[in-house]
């Protein structure tokens, strides 16, 4: 098993799409709680800096929307004060609590998602789908900075001859239209140089293939079967109508058989997961150069 | 074995008067590098594009084109794809994907390979190509040099028989495109490849072709090896295509009445050894210029952003009025971002511009006229007409005086002809001059132009040249930023080098090429073991001419 960045894309969809899944439809505080630090954790490892700078706008979220909740909503049967009138509820404050680590979580899980995943990856999922499609996204990918870039010279040189100095806002507005004219037709060439080259290269053959540069490799489907078998108690409890957990009128836990322990343990082990995997081959490497 | 055989071939446009080719007649053996040269215009592209089918032009067609002596419309779509493949001009509107890897499995996909042949491909490829330190790039942060080469290795990547390709390094700086021609070279010599290129490139591609075909309005007028054109040129003495032959060619010719030529500065000098000089050449009349600063920079400081390495580096600079200066340097070195500064495109962070004494300080000046890389660019109109128009209109004048300058100033360019066609439909050398007519009608005393010969034929630049001449006797300023050594030679009052954030070695075209050692221009490069400011093929004639030859033993 490999960290996830290195790991087959399709492997990674289905993790992140199972753990985000879980993660917004199951409502348990702990899988919340065991979400955000995993998240936490493994987009620490990702990119530290970035993480370090994300950190207090969660919490500041978490703390928001946890103090919000109580003022707006009553129920709940310990009132810790009153507000004008109205109690303000240990549960209420909870609930709300668990409302913005839930938001926090998602958060992070999607921002890893977005690290790992990235749109090479992105595209290649899609080409599995619809060659077509995805030939189409990765030609307007390619072609999108060109047109930024001739649409910025395009200005430039107009403002240097003097097309925007007209003092009436039409004329500059008129100015404006001209360059972006010339630059849809500029599009529009370059468009038809590149269908030219498309064809030359046989495009519009029958039977044509996607090529993609991922390989599936064994220790890809090892790290798909410790997937499944992780959401395998979670299923199971779920079917069952566990873990469950409500905050009204009191704090309640449903029965915690094993079935809930099983899924609580097996969600924990899927969110620390990509944290796992990378320290693990962190430590690898440094018992491979004490060797060398 | 002949592979192409083109048999009384003849071409018309739809709605064009002339043929853009007439009974033309050559075979291709495979294995050959064959060069297809001609003026711009010649019918060079037409004749490349019919023989790749896909991409044949409508017209009038008759005559046949054999491909491995069957006709080339027998031959099936798949094959027809795959074996014979083209590379196309502009390095960027042929690429296709986003990703280098994507774009070389481009075609096999087409082709409809499996992904085991195709991965196989692409890795032999990349490794054959050198592309394997950006096989993960994506194609929009590639160079010039790296598009181009990674277009021909996305056409290799289908094992073509016979490589079209139609001027590929004319949007190339001069370092990537003799390593393209470079790679053609290998290719041809290493795996047998059959090679059919049009270039006006003629001092790299000569030495390496075996063949070459001139085209002329359509007609085929000389075929045969290259070493031999003189025979072809001594009936025609003022073809326009002799001032583009290699510089040891250009020599010989106007030396010796025979037929093989030297082609490479090796054999030139070689050569010239025979010769002995007696005299310094007759110093072409200096210009004695001004020493009135037009254009001031003190010290100015440039950079994209806070963490992006300073392109000029307290880069300090005058240029005076009504001189020519080029500035050269390698790629990226900043050359492009100094003519942006000096038009007030860009501000610089650090230090002052000074344009006629003004501080310049990101504002735009009307008597500032900027001629990009592109020049499409400048025309937003319909016609080349609208175009200048528009910008007569700018200035206000009267409808009578405007048609009057239009008038005068598309005579004095020779552009009557092209006034109202579109201005994409224009030639290289066509566009560039309608797009001086059009900076021009803005009277400006400053012109900055960035790569004016940057895909021109040899007549072309040669035109340009001499225009240039004339604007700076109106009393113009030019700065010219160029990687064509043999015309800031021939044109350039001053020559400067921009390297590592600064200008340097301001000095004559003379005095600076006599400093350089290798990046100097062909003819120096022949001669400079004995007369080091010697720049230009007319300066090495007229020493032999009136120079004694040496009795050789031949």
């Amino acid at each position: 098993m490999r960290p996830l960045y290195k790991t087959h894309p399709a492997v990674v969809l289905v993790y992140f799409l199972a753990l985000l899944v879980l993660l917004m439809f199951v409502f348990h505080p702990i899988f919340s709680l065991l979400a955000f630090f995993g998240g936490l954790l493994f987009s620490f490892q990702l990119q530290r800096q970035g993480c370090r700078k994300e950190l207090p706008f969660l919490l500041l979220l978490i703390l928001v929307v946890g103090i919000t909740n109580p003022l707006f909503s009553h129920r709940g049967e310990t009132p810790l004060f009153f507000l004008s009138g109205n109690p303000v509820t240990l549960e209420a404050l909870l609930y709300g609590l668990h409302l913005g680590v839930t938001m926090a979580a998602t958060i992070l899980w999607f921002r890893c998602f977005g690290l790992v995943l990235g749109e090479e990856k992105i595209l290649f999922l899609f080409g599995g789908f619809s060659p077509k499609l995805a030939l189409l996204i990765s030609s307007a990918l390619g072609f999108v900075p060109r047109l930024q870039r001739r649409g910025e010279e395009l200005f430039a040189t107009h403002q240097t001859l003097g097309l925007f100095s007209e003092t009436s806002r039409v004329g500059r507005v008129k100015g404006s239209l001209k360059v972006y004219s010339a630059l849809i037709s500029w599009a529009l060439e370059q468009a038809m140089e590149t269908g030219n080259a498309m064809k030359a290269r046989g495009y519009g053959l029958p039977r044509r293939t996607h090529y993609g540069i991922y390989r599936f490799y064994l220790s890809d489907f090892f790290t798909l079967l410790v997937v499944l078998f992780l959401l395998l108690p979670i299923f199971v409890a779920l079917v069952f109508g566990q873990p469950s957990f409500s905050f009204y009128p009191g704090l309640q836990t449903g029965e915690n058989d094993i079935f809930a322990i099983c899924s609580l343990i097996g969600f924990g082990m899927l969110s620390l997961l990509p944290f796992i995997l990378e320290t693990k081959e962190g430590i690898l490497w440094r018992f491979y150069r004490s060797k060398i | 074995m002949a592979l192409l055989q083109i048999k009384d071939l003849t071409f018309s446009y739809p709605q064009a008067k002339k043929n853009a080719l007439s009974s033309v007649n050559f075979t291709v053996k495979e294995g050959e590098f064959v060069l297809l040269s001609g003026a711009s215009g010649c019918g060079k592209s037409t004749l490349l594009e019919l023989i790749k089918q896909e991409i044949a032009p409508f017209g009038k067609k008759s005559g046949e084109i054999l491909y491995q002596n069957k006709s080339l419309s027998h031959l099936p779509a798949r094959e027809a794809a795959a074996s014979i493949g083209f590379v196309f001009q502009n390095p960027e509107s042929q690429i296709v994907t986003d990703r280098v890897w994507h774009e070389l499995a481009f075609g096999p996909e087409s082709l409809g390979l499996s992904q085991e042949i195709i991965r196989r491909r692409v890795a032999e490829m990349a490794g054959y190509f050198g592309i394997t330190d950006w096989y993960h790039q994506k194609t929009s942060t590639l160079s010039g040099g790296q598009k181009q080469l990674l277009n021909l290795a996305s056409v290799m990547v289908m094992q073509p028989k016979l490589l079209l390709l139609d001027e590929p390094t004319a949007q190339l700086d001069p370092i990537a495109a003799s390593n393209f021609i470079g790679t053609l070279q290998k290719l041809n010599r290493e795996l047998g490849l059959t090679i059919l290129l049009a270039e006006h490139r003629l001092e790299e591609v000569f030495p390496v072709a075996d063949r070459v075909l001139l085209l002329e309005e359509g007609s085929l007028v000389y075929d045969g090896a290259p070493r031999k054109i003189n025979r072809f040129f001594s009936e025609h003495p003022d073809h326009p295509m002799t001032e583009g032959l290699p510089a040891a060619m250009r020599i010989f010719r106007e030396l010796e009445q025979k037929e093989e030529a030297p082609v490479t500065v090796r054999e030139g000098k070689e050569y010239l050894a025979r010769y002995e000089f007696f005299r310094q050449p007759p110093l072409s009349p200096k210009r004695n210029p001004s020493q009135l600063p037009v254009a001031e920079g003190k010290e100015v400081w440039f950079s994209y952003g806070p963490k992006e390495a300073d392109l000029l580096k307290g880069c300090s600079f005058s240029v005076f009025s009504k001189e020519h200066l080029c500035i050269l340097g390698a790629n990226g070195a900043g050359k492009s971002t100094l003519l942006a500064l000096l038009a007030g495109q860009k501000k610089p962070y650090r230090g002052n511009i000074l344009l006629f004494g003004e501080n310049l300080k990101g504002k735009v000046l009307s008597c500032v006229a900027l001629l990009p890389q592109d020049p499409k660019g400048l025309f937003l109109e319909k016609t080349v007409y609208e175009d200048l128009l528009l910008a007569c209109r700018m200035q206000k004048d009267s409808e009578e005086k405007i048609q009057k300058r239009i008038a005068d100033l598309a005579k004095k360019l020779e552009i009557q002809s092209v006034l109202n066609a579109h201005p994409f439909d224009l030639s290289g050398g066509e566009l560039q001059k309608a797009a001086l007519a059009r900076l021009l009608l803005s009277d400006p005393k400053l012109l900055l132009l960035d790569e004016p010969t940057k895909g021109l034929d040899a007549a072309a630049k040669g035109k340009l040249a001499d225009l240039l001449h004339g604007l700076q006797e109106s009393g113009i300023t030019i700065v010219t930023v160029t990687h064509d050594l043999e015309f800031a030679a021939k044109t350039a009052d001053r020559c400067a080098m921009l390297f590592d954030g600064e200008l340097m070695s301001f000095s004559s075209p003379k005095d600076f090429f006599a400093g350089n050692s290798f990046y100097t221009t062909a003819a120096n490069r022949m001669v400079r073991d004995r007369l080091p400011d010697v720049i230009s093929c007319e300066e090495v004639v007229c020493l032999c001419k009136t120079g004694r030859k040496k009795a050789v033993r031949e």
